[in-house]
């Protein structure tokens, strides 16, 4: 069971990352140009059908998976290290820049994602690729924070790391050799759940227009320009919806697997 | 010069104070042990001499270590002073070893960092020579398959004999034993108390050995320390505070002793 939920995932997130590095290299139709009839209905030559414009819906799919996996995995990355850093700091710190810290990682998670995202679109020339990763980023990190500050003074209690202090190991040297590899396992399963959570807020941000700005369109602005279509084609919600939801889904999953198979006692149980 | 010299510690915790100004000295070779309840402030004390108190525990008074002051000094001027004067071992020998670093390379930390205190270059097959020997001072059988091994596959006992062999692997002229036999069972206990014994004796390493079982303490020290509540009740060579308690206190924790060494013989 453990397995299949890995697998499952596995493939699901495999499918998204082979289609958007396909996309840098080949795609159906041009994603500009007038490939159909306008709203045409899924066919061989259009499996997605086209769009008001007559444009290749699949091919706008493809494009909105290379999007939402390049924002998902900047994010993370950054909220990853922000966050891990912040947190080994935080559990290193005296009372008063910990309790600073705590007051500020609170308020981070508190505040909606989508406002922070607003916030950094009016800070910067307006919405783009960049945007959206830093928002998602920086809101990623408070949790991550919280979770590595917990983590590494978990660790910091242990006899070991007082063993190793003892015999004139620094505290860099520690956190290098003793603190990151043991917090390791736990902060990677908490990245790759968050990975999924900042997939569905690009796909958000994007269909309130705060994300990557058309061609390079995300799944959200497809729902978005789809949204009047719905009922005369449907496929236009139908298909970037079903591939939101494969990824999330299988990254989902993949994290699950993941958190059983590094965590050993989980899986004896 | 005393290796180690505590002239009126105090630890202060959030909010009161827990040792109330205790004083004693381990000379080089010496074998000081301290005894007391639970929450007596032994481990306090001990691990003040080294600097290394918890977040929130502030110590007051004066440490000399090897003849330097501990108290007050920020962490990075105690690093060069740990390992070479002191090292410590643990209590609890499933968490004195990193669970995610193989036992060879936990082992090798230390000699490594010898080797670069001393200025020695350390080549693959020194290092592993220097390994193979410190697990056979600590006598642990087939050391070839420990240093491969992760610290959960190996037994108590044995996770104990190598922190003691990490411990001494930095060298140190003070080994500072924090109850560390108190979580093995009484056959393991014995063995690593022979262990402790014969090593500090090769090894003329002062000792500084903390426990709330008074056998294992008159077993292994010279002179020894009763702490009651943060403050030193009665002091003395262990056969002395042993045989004529004078506090109340350490008459009580004697009387216990026997009480139960009679009763043990009385079920026999």
């Amino acid at each position: 069971m453990k397995k299949t939920s890995l697998w499952i995932g596995a493939i699901l997130v495999g499918i998204n990352v082979v289609i958007a590095l396909l996309t840098l290299v080949w795609l159906p139709y041009d994603p500009t140009a007038m490939s159909g009839g306008r709203l045409a209905a899924p066919s061989w030559a259009h499996w997605a059908g086209t769009d008001r414009l007559g444009r290749d819906y699949f091919t706008q799919v493809m494009i909105g998976a290379r999007i939402a996996l390049t924002v998902a995995v900047g994010a993370a990355a950054l909220g990853g290290l922000i966050g891990t850093t912040l947190g080994v700091l935080a559990a290193f710190a005296q009372r008063g820049f910990d309790d600073a810290l705590a007051a500020t990682l609170d308020i981070l998670i508190a505040f909606p994602t989508l406002l922070l995202a607003m916030l950094v679109v009016a800070a910067s020339d307006g919405a783009s690729l960049g945007t959206a990763i830093l928002a998602i980023g920086i809101a990623m990190s408070a949790i991550i924070a919280r979770l590595v500050r917990i983590l590494t003074k978990r660790v910091l209690a242990q006899d070991y790391i007082t063993a190793a202090r003892c015999s004139g190991l620094g505290w860099g040297r520690i956190v290098l050799v003793h603190v990151l590899p043991n917090i390791a396992p736990t902060v990677l399963v908490a990245i790759a759940l968050q990975f999924g959570l900042a997939v569905i807020a690009e796909a958000s941000l994007s269909y309130l227009g705060l994300g990557a700005p058309p061609p390079n369109a995300s799944w959200g602005q497809l729902l978005q320009s789809a949204q009047s279509t719905v009922f005369n084609a449907p496929i236009g919600v139908i298909a970037p919806g079903l591939a939101l939801m494969a990824l999330v889904l299988g990254i989902n999953f993949l994290a699950d697997g993941l958190r059983d198979l590094l965590d050993p006692e989980r899986g004896a149980a | 010069m005393s290796l180690l010299e505590v002239k009126d510690l105090r630890v202060h915790g959030p909010a009161r104070e827990l040792v109330h100004g205790i004083s004693f000295s381990v000379e080089p070779g010496e074998r000081l042990g301290l005894v007391g309840e639970s929450g007596s402030g032994k481990s306090l004390t001990a691990m003040s001499t080294v600097g290394l108190l918890a977040h929130g525990l502030r110590a007051e008074g004066s440490v000399l270590l090897d003849g330097q002051q501990v108290i007050g000094k920020p962490d990075r001027a105690l690093v060069p002073l740990r390992g070479p004067v002191a090292a410590v071992v643990f209590q609890d020998p499933r968490s004195a070893l990193d669970p995610l670093m193989k036992l060879g390379e936990q082992l090798a930390h230390p000699i490594r960092r010898r080797a670069k205190r001393e200025g020695r270059s350390l080549s693959a097959t020194a290092l592993r020579a220097e390994q193979l020997r410190w697990l056979d001072r600590v006598s642990i059988a087939d050391p070839e398959r420990i240093l491969t091994s992760w610290p959960h596959e190996v037994s108590g006992g044995q996770r104990q004999r190598i922190a003691i062999a990490m411990a001494l692997a930095c060298g140190p002229r003070l080994l500072i034993a924090d109850e560390p036999t108190t979580a093995l069972d009484v056959t393991t206990q014995a063995e690593v108390l022979d262990l402790l014994d014969t090593l500090a004796r090769d090894e003329g390493l002062a000792l500084l050995f903390i426990s709330h079982d008074l056998p294992v303490v008159a077993r292994i020290t010279d002179r020894v320390i009763v702490m009651q509540q943060g403050r030193a009740v009665e002091e003395g060579p262990v056969h002395q505070v042993f045989t004529r308690p004078r506090d109340a206190y350490t008459q009580g924790l004697v009387a216990a002793a026997q009480q139960l060494e009679a009763a043990v013989r009385g079920m026999q």
